[in-house]
């Protein structure tokens, strides 16, 4: 499924947390079936990135691009954190989190909430910066959320199977007030332009 | 503390202030856009089969005073126009067997006075649920009997696969029907012939006498089929559905969508007359 990031209205957002959300669930296309045994107490993110030097780089654009990765990672520290309660209503909701990827995290961990679920486990992300324009920035990032899955929030049991699964995800970043913050997203379910992290 | 539900389930028209006549402000729909549209399929006539597929949604309020279950964090960048609209945010939960958990969750913004979605994108989404069906194709002489060089071969469908069928996609205060009526069925015979009948063709009935019968729509083959691969024509029946649509709501409106075309394929032998005892 390829999602629209571009559409501005709300109806047709392209959720950021589409990937912490289809981990949620087997879908068509898995491979395997596997129970991801993650202690209930791994609520960090495994951030594996192996982003190759830009030669042509000047140290400011390193930095730019440095501090547009650290938020994307912040992001999904964030989507962590909250997800081992899934309490929507967080303060750190939107640390580093606006508009459409904003009210679909929202929307996302609310439904999760309402049905006594809680999101544990990693993602793994290798992301790297495409452009950087002004207030604008654009990351491609081929993730996995395969071991971020439901637990029932009381018993602890697993309600979620592995999707093994990489995605293929364009990320916008929008600086709001000094701070680069996921605005929206494209995915590419299952397609990765390079090789899964 | 006091919690209010407020789940509204989307019936269009309720919450109608204004009706207004509106032309149709056609956008083309790019990929899976129908998030927080709530898809029903509402009719079959004529058949059996048809209706399916559809994607009910409910909506509730955001940021209900008093409700902390509606709290809802909103930023300019979410909204479409950041602080030039009235409105209200609302969460949205559909019913999608391919999204996890079986529901497609978000939150959409309705505007004050004017739909969520435009009648015409809300016409599309509904369109992409439709069932029209293709032909099932019946012919006299039957399957698995051979047609005859010069004797009149009668073509028709399934009545199972004619006949309106519907489908309607809301958001709140905004809906938008579309039906879909077959209108022809378009028959490429195999020996470089075309038929086109506009209806579903008549059945043949097999216990009244051939005199006693009438089609309009047959075909009567000059060529025996020896001559074709396999010894067998290759027939194809292609219907045609006509799309309308009207829109309720806060905008009235209606229009229509490119025709849907539906086709089947089956062969048939054709052999000379004088062949066959």
């Amino acid at each position: 499924m390829l999602q629209d990031g571009r559409g501005r209205r709300p109806w047709r957002a392209a959720p950021v947390v589409m990937g912490v959300v289809l981990a949620l669930t087997a879908c068509s296309g898995d491979r395997g079936a596997e129970q991801a045994a993650v202690p209930a107490t791994t609520t960090s993110a495994t951030t594996t990135t192996t982003a190759e030097p830009a030669t042509t780089s000047t140290a400011a654009t390193d930095a730019r691009e440095a501090a547009v990765l650290a938020s994307y990672r912040a992001f999904w520290d964030d989507m962590i954190a909250v997800g081992a309660t899934t309490n929507w209503r967080s303060p750190r909701m939107d640390d580093h989190a606006t508009g459409n990827a904003l009210a679909q995290a929202q929307a996302t961990y609310r439904l999760l909430h309402r049905r006594g679920l809680v999101a544990r486990g990693t993602v793994k992300v290798r992301p790297e910066v495409l452009s950087i324009r002004g207030d604008k920035a654009t990351v491609y990032d081929c993730n996995s959320t395969s071991n971020f899955l439901a637990y029932d929030a009381r018993t602890g049991e697993l309600r979620d199977r592995s999707s093994g699964r990489s995605d293929g995800m364009t990320v916008t970043l929008l600086r709001r007030n000094g701070t680069w913050k996921v605005a929206d997203s494209t995915t590419e379910v299952g397609k990765c332009r390079r090789s899964p992290p | 503390m006091q919690k209010i539900a407020t789940v509204v389930t989307v019936v269009v028209g309720l919450l109608v202030a204004g009706i207004a006549p509106a032309s149709a402000n056609v956008r083309p729909v790019k990929g899976d856009t129908g998030a927080g549209i709530s898809v029903s399929v509402t009719s079959v006539s004529g058949g059996s089969g048809g209706g399916s597929g559809g994607r009910p949604c409910t909506y509730q309020r955001a940021n209900v005073p008093g409700d902390p279950s509606t709290e809802l964090a909103v930023t300019p960048d979410m909204a479409p126009n950041p602080g030039t609209q009235e409105g209200a945010w609302y969460f949205y939960e559909c019913q999608d067997p391919r999204a996890p958990l079986g529901v497609r969750s978000g939150a959409i913004f309705v505007p004050a006075g004017a739909p969520a979605v435009p009648p015409a994108v809300l016409a599309q989404e509904a369109s992409r649920f439709l069932a029209a069906p293709a032909p099932g194709i019946q012919l006299n002489p039957p399957a698995g009997a051979d047609h005859l060089v010069n004797l009149e071969s009668w073509l028709w469908v399934d009545a199972s696969t004619w006949g309106r069928r519907s489908a309607t996609a809301s958001v709140p205060n905004e809906s938008a029907s579309v039906v879909a009526t077959p209108v022809s069925v378009t028959w490429i015979m195999g020996d470089g012939s075309r038929v086109v009948c506009r209806g579903p063709g008549t059945p043949y009935d097999p216990n009244r006498s051939p005199d006693s019968q009438h089609t309009d729509c047959s075909h009567t083959y000059r060529r025996s089929s020896a001559s074709q691969p396999g010894e067998r024509y290759t027939v194809s029946a292609t219907s045609t559905w006509a799309l309308t649509w009207t829109a309720t709501g806060l905008v009235v409106a209606s229009g229509t969508l490119p025709p849907l075309l539906r086709t089947s394929t089956t062969t048939l032998r054709v052999a000379e007359a004088q062949t066959v005892n």
